[in-house]
């Protein structure tokens, strides 16, 4: 897909859809030399990418979702950077902070020094071990892509794209995630266990000499360039009423809630969920080839848009009550009209 | 999340785009069409497979209502009728209403039938947008949606004519007929066979049903409705037979107020029996009134209606008169016999004071009852004319019942309980009770409060003889079974004493 140039005529539309699912393909292909199965946790760091979110990871030790950001970060030639969040990080160690330094004539005087996230795909990695006020830090990069330091302001270079890791709220040391930085993230992905023959595959590539590397496929200009052409993909108002049912579905306090829902959850989707569901649905239908948004579109995004955006109440903490599942029976049973 | 892309300059349209885009609509609009034409026609096929049959089920109603209405009742009865239709009515517009013209659903089943991923949908709402004003793309009404870029329109028109061109009407809608259609078919033959029939068919089984007796039971020239309008209870105060209680041909009197010429003849009946008096005979004064009476009652309906009026007296004197003789205070054979002696010219005189009723029956008795117990007041109008136009003395208010003190013994306590199908008058309260013991009984009870001595004729006529059991009746005649078992009740235990 050409950086710049728009399209005049449907087939050139029509080429430049056609190019944008193959370079997603072949993405996909780069990021699976390193990643072993996982494809729908790649596809939805990829629709995340495209449509201008972010995303969070969410998966025990071990299951290569730090790996998963190098990768996809090798493979788009961004600027990289990670931090690591520690109980004792603080928000100056993020976003940066001001140094006093000597010039050439020996004069002090105070410069901003640029944190870790200034840059174009940052590694939140292991996200919830630091405290909420500096997990607070990313809120402002996050959703205006500006960094506020001592009453100035510093725009983050576009693209800016931050995916980051978290473990599962159960395990030691961890600080959950205060609701408004979720609502942050466009998606919230879950890596599961590989299955035995992944594991295999990923033993022979791990353990022996050669270490696979993915090659750079993207640069920053056309990641820009795919986004915008995302968001101008048509969603057809029936699409559209179909993703507001569904994200009304998740309320309690909505029209005829069903029994679970008016059950076991506290909060439902916000309209930036059904946002989330929409702008994923869009990345993910030009994915396929398709130049429209479709039902099906709608429903392959909508667990990741609403998974951390719907919360349980405590009945529903208290028994467990596996939230995907839950969202799942929504999906399958919210009429597509 | 930063809007990237936004404000960026819209290619403009160019003319070539212009008029693809203008055909692809066209061509879309073409097969959006005519899918909704056959999604409409299968959708009025499906209507009619519960339509039809509604439809005959409610002419075969009206059929038989007309049936039944023209026979007994009149027109209005018809009304379940005209309600049925009018529901029938609305329920034919609701689903005329829903065949409308519906695009979006088409375009919908198209995307399902040729897995177009809602492009047809999504297609449709573009050229819809395109023919507003707007053109869809400059966003001069932000409420209608997003602006769509003329190269993505163009795009999904061809994707979505492309997609409709390979599904088409009759792929997206491959079955017009319904499967139930069949079964519909032969439910509304069924319903609409009795129409087809031969109406005298219909019309014998309908009046069998509608009689509750089968067919060929019902006795000819009954006529219930008949029976009810003749009905004597209808007097204010006096409880209201129910129309399960008139649903047996039991016989019917009616007491007309006597005239002038009654009141003659009963005046020489009276004058002949104190003249034989005063000749020297021998008679009792009050056992030749008797006499007179009953004499000039029989004398006169062995004239009128000789069968029937003679037969009921005569079973009367049986049953009641037999036992009394020795007293002489109670008509029947005793004074009967006397007639010939010195009542003989009495009973001349006398015939003509009972008045026949329509059918006959009946109206000698009273004349001859009321003359035996003439100075006890009556207890109705009905009765103190009959007995007025028998004896022709006394006021209308002392007379009474002539069947009052017969009717007691028609039904011992056993023989009431068995044709009631219980041990004991507390079991009324368990077990069903019949139209007819019911009826048998009710008439009992009135006629014993001296209301409907019409109605008492079938009771004692029936000879306490059980008819065969018919319907259950209404839990509430059963006080007046109840009440009438208990008089029964008492008398026995008088009788005992």
């Amino acid at each position: 897909m050409n950086d710049t140039a728009q399209p005049r005529t449907a087939d050139d539309l029509a080429l430049q859809l056609t190019e944008f699912a193959d370079r997603c393909s072949r993405l996909r292909g780069e990021i699976g030399k390193v990643i072993v199965g996982q494809e729908n946790v790649v596809d939805g760091a990829i629709i995340g990418l495209l449509a201008d979110g972010h995303v969070l990871l969410e998966g025990i030790p071990g299951l290569g979702k730090t790996r998963l950001v190098r990768t996809l970060a090798q493979a788009l030639h961004l600027r990289f950077n990670r931090i690591q969040f520690t109980p004792d990080l603080m928000p100056a160690d993020i976003v940066g902070t001001h140094v006093l330094r000597e010039d050439e004539t020996g004069r002090r005087r105070l410069v901003f020094e640029r944190g870790p996230i200034f840059a174009n795909l940052l590694l939140a990695d292991e996200i919830n071990r630091a405290t909420p006020k500096t997990q607070s830090a990313l809120l402002e990069a996050m959703q205006e892509t500006t960094v506020t330091v001592g009453g100035e302001t510093n725009p983050l270079d576009p693209p800016f794209f931050v995916l980051a890791t978290q473990n599962p709220l159960e395990m030691e040391g961890t600080y959950p995630l205060p609701e408004a930085q979720l609502d942050r993230f466009l998606f919230k992905l879950r890596m599961t266990y590989p299955a035995t023959g992944d594991l295999h595959t990923i033993l022979d590539r791990t353990t022996s000499g050669h270490t696979p590397e993915a090659e750079a496929l993207w640069t920053a200009e056309q990641v820009l360039a795919m986004r915008r052409a995302a968001r101008l993909a048509p969603v057809a108002r029936p699409v559209q009423e179909y993703a507001i049912r569904l994200g009304l579905a998740t309320r309690p306090e909505g029209d005829r809630p069903a029994e679970a829902v008016r059950r076991y959850i506290r909060i439902g989707a916000s309209p930036r969920g059904i946002q989330a569901m929409v702008l994923g649905a869009k990345v993910h239908a030009l994915i396929r080839g398709r130049p429209n948004v479709s039902r099906e579109d709608i429903r392959a995004v909508a667990l990741p848009a609403l998974r951390h955006r719907v919360l349980l109440n405590f009945e529903g903490e208290a028994e467990r009550v596996d939230l995907d599942d839950l969202l799942q029976d929504l999906v399958d049973s919210v009429p597509e009209g | 999340m930063k809007p990237s892309g936004a404000g960026r300059p819209i290619p403009e349209r160019s003319d070539t785009a212009e008029a693809e885009a203008a055909e692809l609509r066209a061509r879309l609009l073409r097969g959006i069409s005519a899918t909704d034409r056959r999604l409409r026609l299968r959708r009025a096929l499906k209507a009619l497979t519960w339509l039809a049959p509604a439809a005959c089920l409610w002419l075969l109603a009206t059929w038989l209502l007309g049936l039944g209405a023209g026979a007994a009742g009149p027109v209005a009865a018809l009304w379940p009728s005209w309600a049925g239709g009018a529901v029938l009515l609305l329920l034919f517009l609701r689903e005329a209403a829903a065949l409308g013209r519906d695009l979006p659903a088409a375009a919908r089943a198209l995307d399902r039938a040729g897995d177009l991923h809602d492009a047809a949908a999504t297609a449709l709402e573009m050229q819809r947008r395109m023919g507003e004003p707007s053109g869809g793309r400059q966003g001069g009404n932000a409420r209608r949606g997003a602006v769509w870029p003329l190269p993505w329109i163009a795009l999904v028109l061809r994707r979505a004519v492309a997609g409709l061109d390979r599904t088409g009407p009759r792929r997206t809608v491959p079955r017009l007929v319904p499967r139930r259609a069949l079964l519909s078919a032969g439910i509304c033959l069924v319903l609409l066979l009795p129409v087809a029939l031969p109406r005298s068919l219909v019309g014998e089984a309908l009046a069998a049903a509608m009689s509750g007796d089968p067919a060929g039971d019902v006795p000819p020239g009954f006529d219930a409705a008949a029976l009810l309008e003749d009905d004597p209870n209808r007097i204010p105060g006096v409880p209201e037979l129910d129309v399960r209680l008139s649903d047996l041909p039991f016989v019917t009197l009616r007491v007309r107020e006597p005239d002038a010429e009654d009141r003659a003849r009963g005046r020489e009946a009276t004058d002949a029996a104190e003249g034989s008096l005063g000749d020297g005979a021998e008679a009792e004064t009050l056992d030749a009134t008797a006499e007179g009476g009953d004499a000039a009652a029989n004398a006169l309906t062995d004239e009128t209606n000789p069968e029937t009026g003679a037969d009921l007296m005569r079973e009367l004197d049986n049953r009641a008169g037999t036992g009394e003789e020795e007293k002489g205070a109670a008509p029947g054979t005793e004074g009967s016999a006397e007639s010939a002696d010195p009542g003989a010219e009495a009973g001349e005189g006398d015939g003509s004071g009972g008045q026949p009723t329509e059918d006959g029956e009946g109206s000698g008795a009273e004349s001859g009852s009321a003359a035996a117990l003439s100075d006890e007041p009556g207890s109705s109008d009905g009765d103190a004319d009959g007995a007025a136009a028998g004896i022709g003395t006394g006021p209308q208010e002392e007379m009474v019942d002539p069947f009052g003190d017969l009717l007691v013994p028609a039904l011992s306590l056993e023989q009431a309980l068995e044709t009631a199908l219980l041990e004991s008058i507390e079991e009324i309260e368990r077990r069903p009770l019949t139209t007819t013991s019911a009826t048998q009984f009710r008439a009992a009870e009135v006629s014993l409060r001296g209301t409907a001595a019409g109605v008492a004729v079938e009771a004692s006529a029936s000879g306490g003889e059980a008819p065969a059991a018919r319907r259950p009746i209404a839990w509430r005649h059963r006080d007046s079974v109840r009440r009438y078992l208990e008089a029964l009740q008492a008398a026995a235990e008088e009788d005992g004493e």
